[in-house]
Formats: C-alpha cells, sequence, structure tokens
C-alpha cells in the first residue's frame, strides 16, 4: 500500500469514527449515513436504527464468504424487501461457483414472490454459468 | 397526488400521465431509493406489475437500477398470468407475442424465454430473432430452435435448407439432424426424401451428424429429446 493510499485510509477511518461516534458525543444528528464501505467493516450495523442498520447489513451479506455466512446474517435484516434484495444479490454474484443445495438454502430465505426467480437462477443452464 | 405530480414535472416539462401513474404506483419505494438504492430496485421490480402499459413499465423500470432487467422480465411474465375476466375489467387487451418480446427491453431472459414460448415455425427465422435479441443466450435460443425443429422430423429438403443457412450452428444442427436421421419414424408422405447425413464430408456438420446418428441410435429412447450422453471410448464421447 502506497503512503498516500495509507494517508487516504487514515482519513477515511477519522471520517467513519465521526460520523459513528458524531451522535453520541452530540456533534451530529442521530441516523447520520453510516460509513459502510466495503463489508463494512468500519461500521458495527448494530449501533444504527431503522432502514440504515438494514441497509448496513445488506453491505455485509455481501461481503459474506459463503452461503453459510448469509444464511447466518441475513434474519437479522428487520425489512423484508431488503433482505431479499441482500440475499438475492449474493446469489448472482456467486451462482457459478454455488453448490444447488446451498443456492437452494439461500432461496429458501427468501419471500415467496423472489423464491421462484431465484430457484430459476440455479436451475437454468444458461443464468448458472 | 398534486404533490406527486409536481415533482414529476421538475426535471424541466410538464409531467405526463404515464410519469404520474408511475409516481404514483412507486411511492411506497420511495423510503429505499436513499437509503438502500439496491432495494428500491426490488421494490420497482415488485410493484411494476400492477402498471398497465408498456409505456409506463419502461418508465418505472427504467429507474430501477441493477434490477432494470428483472423488472422487464417480471412484468411480462405477469402478462401470462393475467386472467381474461381480469383484463376485460381493467379495460386492457392481451399483448401480442412480438409485443410482449419487444416488452423484454434489456433482459435477455426474457426474450429467450418469449421465444421459446412462442417459436416461429421457420427455424431460420427464430435464430435470426436469437441473435438480434437474446444477446449471451444466442447459443442456448438456437439449440432450443434446432431441437424443436429437430422433434418434427424434417426431410431432406427441408434439412437442405436450414444447413445451409445455419453455418454457425453446424455442430448444433448437425447433432439433431442426426438424431432425425436415426430416430425418423416412416412418414405419412412416401414422397419426402428422408435426411441423411452427408456422404464422405469432413465438415463440422457432417461429423456432428454422424457422431449424433451414432449416439441416437444407441439410445433410441432419447429420441426427440438432448443428446443422450455417449458411452466410454464411442465417437464424441
Amino acid at each position: 500500500m502506497s503512503a498516500l493510499d495509507g494517508t487516504l485510509g487514515a482519513a477515511r477511518q477519522g471520517v467513519c469514527a465521526l460520523l459513528l461516534l458524531g451522535p453520541i458525543l452530540g456533534l451530529l444528528p442521530a441516523g447520520s449515513t453510516a460509513c459502510s464501505g466495503a463489508g463494512g467493516q468500519d461500521v458495527d450495523c448494530d449501533r444504527l436504527e431503522g432502514l440504515e442498520r438494514d441497509g448496513c447489513q445488506y453491505t455485509e451479506i455481501q461481503a459474506a464468504g459463503d452461503a453459510a455466512g448469509v444464511i447466518a446474517l441475513a434474519p437479522a435484516v428487520q425489512d423484508a424487501l431488503v433482505r431479499d434484495a441482500a440475499v438475492m444479490q449474493w446469489v448472482v454474484d456467486h451462482r457459478k461457483d454455488l453448490p444447488l443445495a446451498q443456492g437452494r438454502a439461500l432461496c429458501g430465505l427468501l419471500s415467496e414472490r423472489e423464491r421462484s426467480a431465484c430457484s430459476r437462477r440455479l436451475a437454468a443452464p444458461h443464468l448458472s454459468r | 397526488m398534486a404533490l406527486v405530480g409536481l415533482m414529476a414535472g421538475c426535471d424541466g416539462g410538464p409531467a405526463t400521465a404515464t410519469q404520474m401513474q408511475v409516481d404514483a404506483v412507486l411511492a411506497p419505494c420511495e423510503r429505499y431509493r436513499l437509503t438502500v438504492p439496491e432495494a428500491y430496485g426490488l421494490c420497482v421490480t415488485r410493484l411494476v406489475v400492477s402498471l398497465r402499459t408498456v409505456a409506463a413499465m419502461d418508465q418505472a423500470c427504467g429507474r430501477a437500477g441493477g434490477w432494470e432487467s428483472d423488472c422487464h422480465a417480471g412484468w411480462v411474465a405477469e402478462q401470462g398470468r393475467v386472467r381474461p375476466d381480469r383484463r376485460v375489467a381493467l379495460h386492457t387487451q392481451a399483448l401480442t407475442p412480438i409485443e410482449l418480446l419487444e416488452a423484454c427491453g434489456p433482459s435477455a431472459d426474457c426474450a429467450l424465454q418469449q421465444l421459446d414460448a412462442h417459436p416461429d415455425a421457420d427455424l431460420l427465422a427464430q435464430i435470426e430473432r436469437c441473435e438480434r435479441l437474446t444477446g449471451p443466450f444466442v447459443a442456448d435460443c438456437a439449440a432450443h430452435g434446432v431441437q424443436r425443429w429437430a422433434r418434427g422430423y424434417p426431410g431432406a429438403a427441408e434439412v437442405a435448407r436450414v444447413s445451409a443457412g445455419t453455418a454457425a450452428y453446424a455442430v448444433q444442427v448437425g447433432t439433431f439432424v442426426g438424431m432425425v436421421v436415426a430416430c425418423a419414424p416412416v412418414g405419412p408422405d412416401p414422397a419426402m426424401v428422408p435426411a441423411s447425413c452427408p456422404a464422405g464430408e469432413d465438415s463440422l456438420y457432417a461429423k456432428a451428424c454422424r457422431q449424433g446418428a451414432e449416439a441416437f441410435r444407441q439410445s433410441p429412447g432419447s429420441c426427440g429429446g438432448a443428446l443422450p450422453p455417449s458411452p466410454p471410448g464411442a465417437p464424441g464421447g
């Protein structure tokens, strides 16, 4: 990592810390947009509320390394639509390497409306390539 | 509704009736648009099915971001599920297969499904549509068409016509002409010359035809279906 990357990284850490601690310290209004960078590792989603928390958890799900991780994280997403969007996007992104049994387990997490679309993505040869 | 109408016109012109209708239908999705935009796209995809025209659907799906293709596909699929009596109540007419195909927009999978559901009787025309509309799925679309065509057990003249126009699909066409050669029943038309594989040729088409014929002869239960797996050591296996 270059010196510039290090400087920028530190600056980002500082901004993220401010956004996280700001409401607590009274420096910023509550509900400030979270720093959900890649994987949202910088922010504890549980410190957020409502859709902001769900959005943070959406990012965490996208960073999950395997289906088991998604299955563990998905139930914590309160909003069903956000949960569906998160699981579907992960399935789409990982469909080529996703064993069918695990894919079916993920599709089972979805609302009824999305399950058939999810199953089709896994089963149709041209969609699972 | 008035506020929605005013806001819809903020991008420069008066809001059209379609735009206002779309804004109204998608209003429940607004809570996601800035906080979780990916969920906004899925929300649009879900609510778009209540829009009744292609123009309105186009507008709405244009707002769905990464879900735009699914949005088009979902709306088109829904048109096939609307009961005739519901159409009467809504004062809408069923879309023609061509209109449904056009409504697929950017969704290549939607186009593939529609072309499979309403194939052109002429395989060459079908393949032309596959090439024009199914993007990354053109090989699948063409293969579905070839298999469907072969199940009709075409005669030598039709095989010659199609094989002359499908050089890019020589292996698929050849394989299923092989199926025709191996599996065609004795037809009701004694004047129809049966299909045959080219003799003494080494082209991709000719090889595929011979291999296909052999595979289907060894597995006659597969006639009309997909190419059976070749036994170990067999040609093409």
